[in-house]
């Protein structure tokens, strides 16, 4: 009897100090990747706000002696890490400074359309009948469209500006929002809470507001930090086509449409602003997976 | 007992579905007195959560739920009022807890919030009164240490302690009348104990009048004055609780009392089962619903839906049969 306690016990023990070793490394883990993916977006945003901290030199200031300088040489203004353009400007400079116009463009889109997404989705997941039915068919319809030639026309109808991008690309949006938010709220709808929630007399906004978006925010931050990166995407492809923006304002699209007639003579041109760009979106997507999977696990 | 606080007439609610129109609730009457505990028992199916919820009509936005008759709260028929003016019985007149404490909590919203945000929907107080009236309900469930437990999530709470938290939102207003839908189904035996003793407790306490929905006999017999048995959309049989129990008359009644285990029954000796499903929703038989499964079927059951028969002051059994299976005292 005694024997069988005393057994019982160690083992109790051992599978606890196994179990919280367990934890600990997976705590380990999960925080470096935390930091492995939150410095980036640090440092972007640091870029974003106060460029000149970053800056090597002026990125409007022009040397025609220092022209198409290639990666890591220096000229009489200094060092140039990533080179120089047809101008003689400094890349890397360009580069940090068009980190604002692009981050700004691509938040702001995904706050606008993903407001208009949300807003949609709850009321039509919510309310159902018709309205849900117009709702869902207007947003197929729109995704049935090649949305992104409609953005070209409407940019070279209209005239390329950074507001009217900021009304064209929320456009694109808005659809994917409302359909992730109107599936979720139809689940939520029938859960007993809400029902509960209409029993103490509950408004239909005051429902959607107080019991339902929260439930919901968490999908939505993560579907919008995923989005913030398709939205550059786009935002570099219109102003690639030069229907987007316009220098002298700089974006990274703008950057890799600059290099592209001197893909042959200066590569750096348009490779390094598209890697940049690249590894941003990829960072942006993998930041918005481990949140899903961070808030999952804590939800 | 003047004029009833609740009287409800000729109720049907009706479900127009792809299959077909669902009966739900099929022309029931019944009167609910100020303070006083009216139990409903039946299987599932039977309509009786239906019931309630018809009361209050939480039916959703765009759900086909056709409810007619009538609902008459202190004289007022309850189905002529639209959105706003309903919004103002829920909760404040009328409250309701639900049989699943578990879900029926705002995951993420304090539970102290949750109760303050019923006051606060219904009476134009201060948010710090509401807080401290919200802390003092759950006082007066039994949450121990309200005050610190006030901005904690419903996750760290038990179920038991989950429903003390669901009543407190619901006589949050000190309504009239508390609808109970099965709220101890979900719970343990002693948890179960607890509540109904709580939920008699604040009854006589608020002078609130109870419904209360089960499909346990005993909890109904423990907690109310009197009983309606339903089957089918329909009550078949009424009864103040301790008649019922001495002399229940449907054959329905008498089915269910038979399921009721007790501690004097003899090792191996069984429950009688009711035979056979409830019936078809979609497809009710034009008699008695229960006849297919009654032990005592004639053949009139089957042709015509037999009427509440007057057995006594507060005694009605919907039987062909009635009078002949009165007891004799």
């Amino acid at each position: 009897m005694q024997a069988d306690v005393v057994t019982l016990g160690t083992l109790g023990a051992q599978a606890e100090s196994t179990k919280s070793v367990d934890m600990a490394t997976r705590f380990h883990l999960r925080t470096w990747l935390w930091l492995l993916l939150l410095s980036p977006v640090v440092l972007l945003l640091f870029c974003a706000v106060l460029p000149e901290l970053f800056q090597l030199h002026d990125p409007q200031h022009q040397n025609l002696r220092a022209r198409l300088l290639p990666p890591w040489s220096t000229s009489s203004d200094g060092f140039h890490p990533f080179g120089t353009d047809s101008l003689g400007r400094d890349l890397y400079s360009q580069m940090v400074e068009g980190t604002r116009l692009t981050l700004t463009i691509a938040v702001v889109a995904t706050a606008i359309g993903g407001t208009l997404g949300v807003l949609v989705g709850l009321i039509s997941g919510y309310f159902g009948g018709w309205l849900d039915r117009f709702l869902s068919r207007l947003s197929e319809a729109q995704t049935a469209m090649p949305m992104f030639l409609v953005a070209i026309l409407l940019l070279s109808l209209l005239g390329p500006s950074v507001t009217i991008l900021l009304i064209v690309l929320p456009t694109l949006l808005w659809p994917i929002f409302a359909r992730v938010v109107r599936a979720e709220s139809m689940r939520l709808k029938e859960s007993l809470f809400i029902e509960a929630a209409i029993a103490v007399g509950c408004s239909p906004m005051r429902l959607l507001r107080s019991h339902m978006l929260p439930n919901i925010a968490p999908r939505i931050l993560v579907l919008a930090v995923i989005e913030v990166g398709h939205v550059m995407l786009a935002e570099a492809g219109l102003s690639f086509l030069g229907v987007g923006v316009q220098p002298p304002d700089v974006t990274w699209g703008l950057l890799i449409a600059g290099g592209r007639p001197l893909l042959a003579v200066a590569w750096w041109l348009t490779i390094l602003p598209g890697v940049l760009l690249a590894m941003t979106v990829l960072i942006f997507n993998l930041f918005g997976r481990q949140f899903e999977r961070f808030s999952g696990a804590a939800g | 007992m003047s004029s009833p606080l609740l009287e409800v007439r000729d109720l049907r609610t009706e479900f127009r579905t792809r299959d077909g129109v669902v009966r739900a609730v099929n022309s029931i009457s019944f009167d609910l007195g100020a303070g006083e505990a009216l139990g409903f028992v039946g299987e599932s199916g039977s309509g009786k959560s239906v019931t309630a919820l018809s009361i209050l009509q939480l039916f959703g936005p765009f759900t086909d739920a056709q409810i007619g008759g009538q609902v008459l709260y202190d004289g007022r028929d309850l189905l002529k009022l639209r959105g706003n003016q309903m919004r103002k019985i829920r909760g404040r007149e009328i409250g309701m807890i639900f049989q699943d404490p578990l879900t029926s909590l705002n995951p993420l919203m304090p539970v102290g919030q949750q109760v303050a945000e019923c006051i606060r929907l219904h009476e134009s107080v201060s948010r710090d009164m509401a807080t401290r009236r919200a802390t003092e309900l759950l006082e007066l469930v039994g949450i121990p240490d309200p005050k610190n437990r006030f901005n904690d999530l419903p996750h760290s709470f038990s179920g038991g302690m989950r429903q003390r938290i669901m009543i407190a939102i619901a006589v949050a207003c000190k309504p009239r009348i508390l609808i109970a839908d099965e709220p101890t189904t979900a719970l343990d035996v002693t948890v179960q104990a607890q509540i109904l003793l709580l939920l008699n407790d604040l009854q006589r306490e608020l002078g609130m009048a109870l419904i209360m929905i089960s499909h346990d006999f005993g909890v109904v017999a423990a907690t109310c004055d009197r009983v309606n048995v339903m089957y089918g959309g329909r009550i078949v049989e009424h009864a103040y609780t301790e008649e019922l129990f001495r002399s229940a008359n449907h054959p329905y009644t008498e089915g269910l009392l038979k399921l009721v285990p007790s501690l004097e029954q003899r090792r191996g000796e069984q429950l009688v089962p009711i035979s056979g499903q409830p019936p078809d929703v979609f497809n009710m038989p034009p008699g008695c619903s229960f006849a297919p499964r009654c032990p005592h079927v004639v053949d009139l059951c089957n042709e015509k839906q037999p009427e509440l028969t007057v057995l006594g002051p507060a005694h009605g059994s919907a039987c062909w049969m009635a009078e002949q299976r009165r007891l004799p005292r």
